[in-house]
């Protein structure tokens, strides 16, 4: 993996009209190619705004973009827009063809790719997230997991460096999330992406390298996820949650239990509880 | 309030050739004043059931009571209008059936459809909105133009407005994050208590079951294959992979815990019981802490 | 909700269901125009044998023809009334005031009547066979040629095509509210007309917005995936005419040249 910034956001300043606040303000973030970043925050804090500034999506009022070092603007968007592919929130609302095939042949149909290599794409994008044999299934008849599958398929079937998940698992059942997830963390392994994940949900957040805390409009933290997990107060101040060892981990600390001062992983707080167990 | 469900059988689109069941011999009882939780996968039948709670869908076969209301294959719509009016029943997305000019006046619409006069709805109205936290600075905004968060709690606002006996909820935190779905079920817990409600919810949260509810209904196939307290329910591990079903939050520690060897007289399915549980078996560190 | 019209298809892979939606679309539009240049009994026989050969090879249950019969009913019956009654002729059979009952009148409806069955059966068993997506893929093939005049045949085809993908998520959403609503004290079936009316505000202004919504999701996704206007886009699906469809051409046009001779 090389440590190169993919995307690079310099000073970006976005109101939505007639807000009387803006949604993002003056935020810098560099992300490196190659990692998972999360990036969270509650409901309205600005998470995905931010992300829909990454494709020109939205414009911002002050503030600059780079992707692969490019200057994002009228002459560079079509190219962003082919290398970053987006899954968003709404299953039902992204699903543009009338069947499955259709609709992960529908990026490359509006980047003019030869018919014979679509047809090749669209095969090894749908078997990549084990949706081939519902090829010809018309959206209506499939479970919101398998939308967003179909969905993440569209974008695999681009050849992105970036991928972005904007709440993407958010509107799930707990199945369909786990079949999500289970395919980014497969997807990671396997391909030279670059994951962002704009999320609320810790389970999710905690799989990633880095997460980028936004609330109001404003960058307020960045770090790995043991860095910001070890404070959980500070995420709650947030409108955030940490996973249940960072709370637990917490509650005993709190009530004088020795136990270090740093996030632990359910493997890791097991460990160290069976420590303390062990010595009485 | 009590429900009983007695072999209720449901058919969508009966005599056609699309017909295909939704429930299958369903005997159930909501025993006034519990709050009940039903789980199941998607398509399990949970909404099904859910709407034959109000009388929306009516058996096929057998009888659903409400209250004092038995409600049958060949019950008329005329006769359901007292029984809609004492359960209230709050859909997934809720916020998607806001329409009226103001905050005000679509909390006022279900009273008032259930024949309160325009001020006594008003008024009943701003109380619901009080209740779940919506500023007396909004009321009178459009609703469309709240926060996605707002716009639910209006909603929410709207179906308390009809002070029911019966409270249904659908999953009624899908979408929102940690803390405003902690806010919102501490809400639904309050009001259960304070009004004496029964309460009947919709969850694929196994927290929320663990953390509020009384009794489980465990849905498959549009048949009930298990009826408990969440203790029970959630004491047979390989009964609950087998049906596909998640464990609470805790779940996986505690199994990982009991693994290395500590031992639990009665399975911790709160935070809270957790560390109860813990902390008798763990040495305190004076000079560490 | 189930009677909608798009609900129509009925799955199969008969004979008829596999001819290409260009021809069936042609063969429609032919079929409605010799229709009304036609004029004797013997070329009614005849297009009658066409559609009674159709019903057939399509394999799908004559019920499910008749029920598209259904809401066009009352139309039929008053316009063969209005022949009925209103036509003058020699051979009056009975009068009262400006209403007569003659022979022409008598032979008149009869053709109405069997022309407005025809056309019924015709297209329906052009929807009953053909994928709602199908006919528009066909459609745009034929205003193909208005790109002369820079129609946006591309834009007004992608349109048609998500116009008909949202059709059943409308029609859940529909359910959705209307139960919500109901659950609200609604009554959407009793009443006064007044009343009636009045409950369907709760109704539409929800399923407006959430329209809106619909749209704006799908304009984001969309221009994500770089969607730009008609031009220069590749096609992934596209319609194959096999020799079946040239033989069911070839027919069509022999049988229309026998009955306008």
């Amino acid at each position: 993996m090389t440590e190169q910034p993919i995307i690079r956001v310099k000073n970006v300043t976005y109101s939505y009209p007639y807000a009387d606040k803006p949604a993002l303000n003056k935020i810098n973030l560099t992300i490196q190619a190659g990692q998972w970043v999360a990036i969270v925050g509650h409901n309205g804090s600005g998470k995905s705004t931010l992300a829909k500034t990454f494709n020109g999506l939205i414009e911002p009022q002050s503030g600059e973009i780079y992707f692969n070092g490019k200057l994002l603007n009228e002459e560079t968007v079509f190219d962003v827009r082919s290398k970053l592919g987006i899954v968003f929130q709404n299953p039902d609302n992204q699903f543009v063809g009338a069947t499955v095939a259709d609709d992960v042949a529908f990026g490359m149909e509006n980047n003019g790719v030869p018919r014979d290599e679509m047809i090749t794409r669209v095969e090894a994008a749908l078997r990549q997230v084990h949706m081939w044999d519902y090829r010809h299934q018309e959206p209506a008849r499939l479970s919101g997991g398998q939308k967003q599958r179909v969905a993440l398929a569209g974008v695999l079937a681009q050849r992105p460096q970036v991928i972005i998940l904007d709440e993407a698992t958010s509107m799930l059942d707990p199945q369909g999330r786990r079949e999500i997830i289970n395919l980014m963390t497969q997807l990671r392994q396997d391909g030279n992406f670059t994951i962002i994940s704009i999320t609320h949900d810790v389970d999710e957040a905690a799989l990633t390298d880095q997460l980028v805390v936004i609330d109001d409009g404003v960058l307020v933290n960045t770090g790995t996820p043991s860095e910001l997990f070890a404070d959980p107060e500070q995420l709650h101040r947030h409108g955030l949650t940490v996973p249940l060892s960072a709370r637990i981990s917490q509650q005993l600390r709190t009530a004088d239990y020795a136990l270090p001062d740093r996030y632990l992983n359910d493997r890791q707080l097991v460990d160290e509880l069976w420590t303390l167990h062990s010595k009485m | 309030m009590d429900i009983t469900f007695k072999n209720v059988n449901y058919t969508y689109q009966i005599n056609s050739p699309l017909a295909t069941v939704g429930l299958k011999n369903i005997n159930l009882k909501f025993k006034s004043g519990t709050y009940t939780a039903i789980i199941g996968q998607t398509g399990s039948g949970k909404s099904t059931l859910l709407q034959h709670l109000n009388a929306l869908l009516r058996p096929t076969s057998g009888e659903v009571i409400v209250g004092s209301q038995v409600v049958t294959s060949t019950t008329k719509n005329k006769e359901l209008y007292d029984l809609r009016g004492k359960v209230g029943l709050v859909f997934q997305f809720p916020e998607s059936q806001l329409f009226e000019e103001t905050v005000l006046k679509d909390v006022a619409f279900a009273p008032k459809n259930f024949g309160k006069s325009e001020d006594e709805a008003n008024r009943i109205a701003k109380e619901a909105l009080h209740l779940v936290g919506i500023d007396e600075s909004l009321i009178n905004k459009m609703p469309f133009d709240l926060s996605g968060g707002q716009m639910r709690r209006v909603a929410i606002a709207g179906v308390l407005a009809m002070e029911p006996e019966v409270l249904v909820l659908d999953e009624p935190t899908a979408g929102l994050d940690p803390l405003g779905r902690q806010q919102i079920m501490d809400l639904f817990l309050k009001i259960h208590r304070e009004r004496h409600l029964t309460t009947i919810l919709v969850t694929h949260q196994m927290d929320d079951v663990v953390n509020y509810a009384d009794d489980v209904v465990v849905m498959e196939h549009g048949a009930v294959i298990k009826f408990g307290t969440p203790r029970d329910v959630f004491a047979d591990l390989q009964w609950l992979n087998q049906h596909n079903l998640e464990l609470p939050g805790t779940g996986q520690l505690v199994q990982q815990l009991v693994q290395k060897g500590f031992e639990f007289e009665r399975l911790p399915l709160t935070e809270d019981e957790l560390i109860t549980a813990l902390k008798p078996q763990l040495e305190q560190g004076v000079e560490n802490g | 909700m189930d009677k909608m019209i798009f609900g129509r298809y009925y799955p199969g892979n008969s004979f008829v269901h596999r001819l290409d939606p260009r021809l069936k679309l042609v063969v429609n539009i032919m079929f409605i125009v010799l229709i009304f240049l036609i004029k004797h009994w013997y070329d009614y026989a005849l297009l009658g044998g066409v559609v009674i050969a159709g019903v057939l090879l399509s394999g799908v249950s004559l019920k499910f023809f008749l029920r598209g019969l259904r809401p066009m009913l009352w139309l039929i019956l008053f316009t063969v009334g209005l022949q009925l009654f209103f036509t003058s002729g020699q051979h009056v059979y009975w009068q009262w005031g400006v209403l007569s009952l003659s022979q022409e009148g008598l032979i008149n409806a009869t053709y109405i009547a069997l022309r407005f069955l025809l056309i019924i059966f015709m297209s329906t068993l052009l929807t009953l066979t053909t994928q709602p997506l199908a006919i528009a893929d066909g459609m745009e093939y034929l205003i193909r040629p208005l790109k002369v005049v820079h129609f946006p045949v591309n834009d007004v085809a992608l349109m048609l095509s998500i116009a008909l993908r949202f059709v059943p998520k409308l029609m859940d959403e529909t359910t959705k509210i209307m139960n919500a609503q109901r659950a609200r004290g609604v009554d959407f079936n009793n009443g006064s007309l007044i009343k009636r009316v009045k409950a369907l505000i709760p109704l539409l202004i929800p399923l407006m917005m959430s329209s809106l919504d619909i749209a704006t999701d799908l304009t984001t996704a969309m221009i994500s995936r770089g969607y730009r206007d008609g031009e220069g886009r590749t096609r992934y699906r596209i319609l194959k005419w096999q020799r079946a469809d040239s033989l069911t051409l070839v027919a069509f046009v022999v049988i229309t040249v026998v009955a306008i001779i």
